[in-house]
């Protein structure tokens, strides 16, 4: 136990827009961290939660209210603290966490769904003013697949390489859904003043 | 595709950097993870007693259904070795035949046991049982003595079973413990590990 602690301390920890070159070191790191974890050790943790929760944030900011996602992003680390146990693969961390978010984000338009039935005569909730919160709404009506690679890039500022390493998807996948996005993005904001 | 969409190399395009410098105040503001004490990693269960456990009972139910089995062929022999020549002579001879040298034979319903040939004319009948008589009672003892031996045999055989099955049953019960005291022993320490 203390070896592997020992072994994450050493690690050198990278900042999370710095360009990912080798995925392997990457996951070895995320592996030793979900280990040392796993022994007991719950300060490392938080160097997950440093490495993953801008990932986080921009998988849940693609699908829910903006006022909701720093509280859903924290539930969701917390969530995965507990369930660390059923994680196979340590390395395999930001794939996992991922759908975690994926889910719990689901899992949250369902409850309002339900709420919202329940209160007919309550008002819309009011959009966004300025004009950041309406092109996050453009970016947030194309697919699942563009909306969130979008996010990730435009919002939290990560590089296609950087994104295809924390989400597990191929560099490939994230290069198509870049482009793609940006196509469908291109041609809804084509309409929008100001831009 | 432009490389600046990719890993912001080459020439930045301006849509874009317009739009990064809109988003940027979106996105992710660090903000450190508050654990509450009470959140704690569970622990990785082993499968090693669930499955010891199941195999227990597999072979538990495995031992029951050839104790059944051998029951019900001690139950099922001894009558089919009886009663299919009994049958017979029921069907073909519509008189009773007694002997009175073997009152547990003529007594019982094991006195139609005898073999009789095909169903004869009255006297022709009559004639062929006497002169056959003692041939029969011969083979009268014969069936007796082999449903006898028969019988000892199949009791012989149920006693082995029983055995056997004792035999299962106690190391059925030895894995038991075993596979209990496994798992008490996983919480004994699980719970000495909470309280140090």
């Amino acid at each position: 136990m203390y070896e592997v602690q020992a072994l994450a301390n050493n690690l050198p920890m990278t900042s999370q827009r710095e360009n990912e070159s080798t995925p392997p070191a990457e996951s070895s790191r995320e592996a030793l961290l979900v280990r040392a974890v796993l022994a007991g050790d719950r300060e490392q943790y938080a160097r997950l939660y440093d490495l993953y929760a801008r990932m986080v944030h921009g998988i849940v900011l693609a699908r829910v209210p903006r006022e909701e996602v720093d509280d859903l992003v924290q539930d969701i680390f917390l969530h995965a603290l507990k369930k660390l146990h059923t994680l196979r693969e340590g390395a395999a961390f930001g794939s996992w966490i991922g759908m975690i978010a994926r889910n719990r984000a689901m899992d949250f338009h369902r409850r309002t769904q339900a709420s919202v039935q329940l209160e007919d005569d309550a008002p819309a909730p009011a959009s966004p003013g300025p004009l950041a919160g309406q092109i996050l709404d453009i970016i947030r009506s194309l697919p699942d697949a563009y909306r969130e690679t979008l996010v990730l890039r435009l919002v939290e500022g990560m590089t296609g390489p950087e994104i295809a390493v924390r989400t597990g998807m191929t560099a490939a996948s994230v290069r198509v859904n870049l482009h793609r996005g940006m196509k469908l993005l291109r041609a809804k904001l084509g309409f929008k003043e100001g831009l | 595709m432009s490389d600046y969409l990719w890993d912001r190399s080459g020439e930045p395009d301006e849509e874009m950097q317009k739009l990064e410098e809109l988003l940027a105040p979106l996105g992710y503001q660090p903000r450190p993870l508050q654990i509450p004490d009470s959140v704690v990693p569970e622990r990785r269960r082993t499968l090693t007693p669930t499955l010891a456990i199941a195999a227990t009972i597999l072979l538990a139910a495995l031992a029951l259904g050839l104790w059944l089995t051998i029951n019900r062929k001690q139950a099922v022999q001894p009558l089919q070795a009886v009663l299919l020549p009994a049958q017979n002579t029921a069907q073909q001879s519509p008189v009773p035949i007694s002997s009175p040298e073997k009152p547990e034979v003529a007594a019982g319903p094991n006195k139609s046991l005898i073999p009789v040939g095909p169903r004869l004319p009255h006297r022709q009948m009559v004639s062929h049982r006497e002169r056959s008589q003692p041939i029969e009672r011969q083979a009268t003892r014969e069936t007796i003595a082999s449903a006898r031996a028969q019988v000892e045999a199949n009791e012989a055989e149920g006693e082995r079973a029983k055995e056997q099955l004792m035999t299962a049953l106690r190391l059925v019960s030895t894995k038991l413990n075993h596979a209990q005291k496994q798992t008490q022993g996983d919480h004994f320490i699980r719970n000495q590990h909470k309280v140090g």
